[in-house]
């Protein structure tokens, strides 16, 4: 099941668009906010997976991300990975660039669309 | 110089009246308090029957306090727990709790105690790893073997890897499918604990150190595991944001006449588990964590949810607060959550 959003006119959804699969990539035990918190935290993920994903992929290119296959997610990381990057590169950006699947929890899909769109107020 | 016989000091303690005194406690010299062996300067502070914050609050509190009271002014303190009938976790994890805060402060205050007679309770304290914390004469309790005990862990940051551990057996116990929401909301919940430790609970103070402790117990008869999560920080309502209407409440409450009314914590803390933006960085998107937990609590995924800080006890299922006499010093989560594995079924 597709859970992310369509892609907006404008964006390339290519079938070579780079995938990220937390639980493979990053780890199946995510974390909470910050790095001084404790291991596999939002803003590491963001900043070591997110961000150079979104780099080598090309400006407008879209990035796929995997939520299957963790524990589950603190409100904490899933904010400061989406929310903290909506608030560096822009909401409209993280909403044009970044799709998401979860056959798991597909609520997770909306959640972090509302932490995205909640970056700019 | 005059040779310590000779010192005044020496003459009044060998005095017929001080060697008579003796005499009559059965002295060999060391003096004891009657009727203990408790020695002499140190607080002997006695366990209520029941000690549980979550069942007796208020007795289970005033012996904490006083406990902790006594620490403050570095006197050793003996705990005696011989009288205790009904022990439960939470009560497990606080005596841990005031055993820190013992080592607190650069200098460490002596504590001791002896063990419950009643069998149950002192099971419960060998199996939840409790004796692996404190240091006994003989090695007890270092090797649980109780099958229905998450033994007691510790920590002061966020431990993704033990939030799996007892999200494990949990799912084990209770049969209910690793990957289904419920059983990640278990793991989201203990992440959320541990963050909140690690971020609000102590507020700016440096001295203490961030420490959290964690228990998983499961009970067959009702298919529940029980999660206990501890720490001993300045408790939600000392660090949550106040807003104009609390300082209004408290105003109005100062005229109360029951000084058990005074308190507000039970508000706060019912505030801050809905989230009502009481988080002090005062950034939208900050201050989530409570909330997420509540919101398990009121989609039924968790069976019972309480919450004890300071002066206020919430239930947060059944949304009923408690105004406390005595202040818990820290944060108690208490929640259960049910599984889908008949009673007695293994």
């Amino acid at each position: 099941m597709y859970s992310g959003m369509f892609p907006e006119r404008g964006s390339r959804m290519t079938s070579d668009a780079r995938t990220i699969n937390i639980a493979m990539e990053f780890s199946s035990t995510p974390g909470a906010r910050y790095r001084s918190d404790g291991p596999y935290s939002g803003e590491e993920f963001r900043e070591a997976i997110l961000e150079t994903a979104l780099q080598e992929s090309g400006p407008d290119a879209c990035v796929e991300i995997v939520l299957d296959g963790t524990e589950g997610y603190a409100t904490s990381f899933l904010e400061e990975a989406f929310g903290g990057l909506a608030r560096k590169l822009g909401c409209d950006v993280c909403l044009q660039r970044l799709r998401f699947r979860s056959e798991e929890d597909p609520l997770l899909v909306e959640e972090i669309q509302r932490y995205i769109r909640g970056a700019d107020e | 110089m005059k040779r310590v016989f000779q010192r005044p000091r020496w003459k009044k303690h060998s005095s017929a009246r001080m060697r008579y005194q003796l005499a009559r406690s059965g002295g060999s010299g060391a003096v004891y308090e009657s009727g203990s062996v408790t020695p002499k300067g140190t607080v002997r502070v006695v366990a209520p029957v029941r000690l549980s914050l979550i069942e007796n609050p208020e007795e289970t509190l005033e012996f904490f306090s006083s406990v902790l009271k006594s620490v403050s002014r570095r006197r050793e303190v003996f705990l005696d727990l011989s009288g205790i009938e009904v022990l439960t976790t939470d009560a497990v994890m606080c005596l841990l709790s005031a055993i820190e805060a013992t080592r607190g402060g650069g200098k460490r205050t002596k504590m001791s105690g002896n063990y419950p007679v009643a069998d149950e309770c002192n099971r419960l304290l060998v199996d939840s790893g409790f004796y692996g914390f404190v240091y006994t004469a003989t090695p007890l309790g270092v090797t649980v073997n109780n099958e229905d005990i998450y033994a007691i862990a510790s920590g002061s940051k966020v431990d993704p890897n033990q939030a799996s551990e007892v999200k494990a057996f949990a799912v084990d116990h209770l049969g209910i499918e690793a990957g289904s929401s419920e059983a990640k909301k278990l793991y989201t919940s203990i992440i959320e604990c541990m963050a909140n430790t690690r971020n609000h609970a102590y507020g700016d103070e440096r001295k203490t150190k961030r420490k959290w402790w964690l228990m998983a117990h499961y009970r067959p008869e009702s298919c529940t595991v029980s999660f206990t999560f501890v720490d001993n920080g300045l408790g939600i309502p000392a660090t949550v944001r106040r807003k104009f209407a609390d300082a209004v409440r408290t105003t109005a409450r100062a005229l109360s006449v029951s000084p058990r009314s005074q308190y507000i914590d039970a508000d706060l803390i019912e505030s801050a588990m809905k989230g009502e933006h009481r988080t002090k960085t005062r950034l939208e998107h900050r201050g989530k964590g409570l909330r997420s937990i509540y919101d398990g609590a009121k989609d039924g995924h968790l069976l019972r949810l309480q919450v004890i800080s300071r002066h206020g006890m919430v239930d947060c299922t059944e949304d009923s607060k408690r105004r406390l006499s005595g202040a818990f010093e820290g944060t108690l989560v208490f929640w259960d959550v049910s599984g889908t594995r008949k009673p007695h079924d293994e």
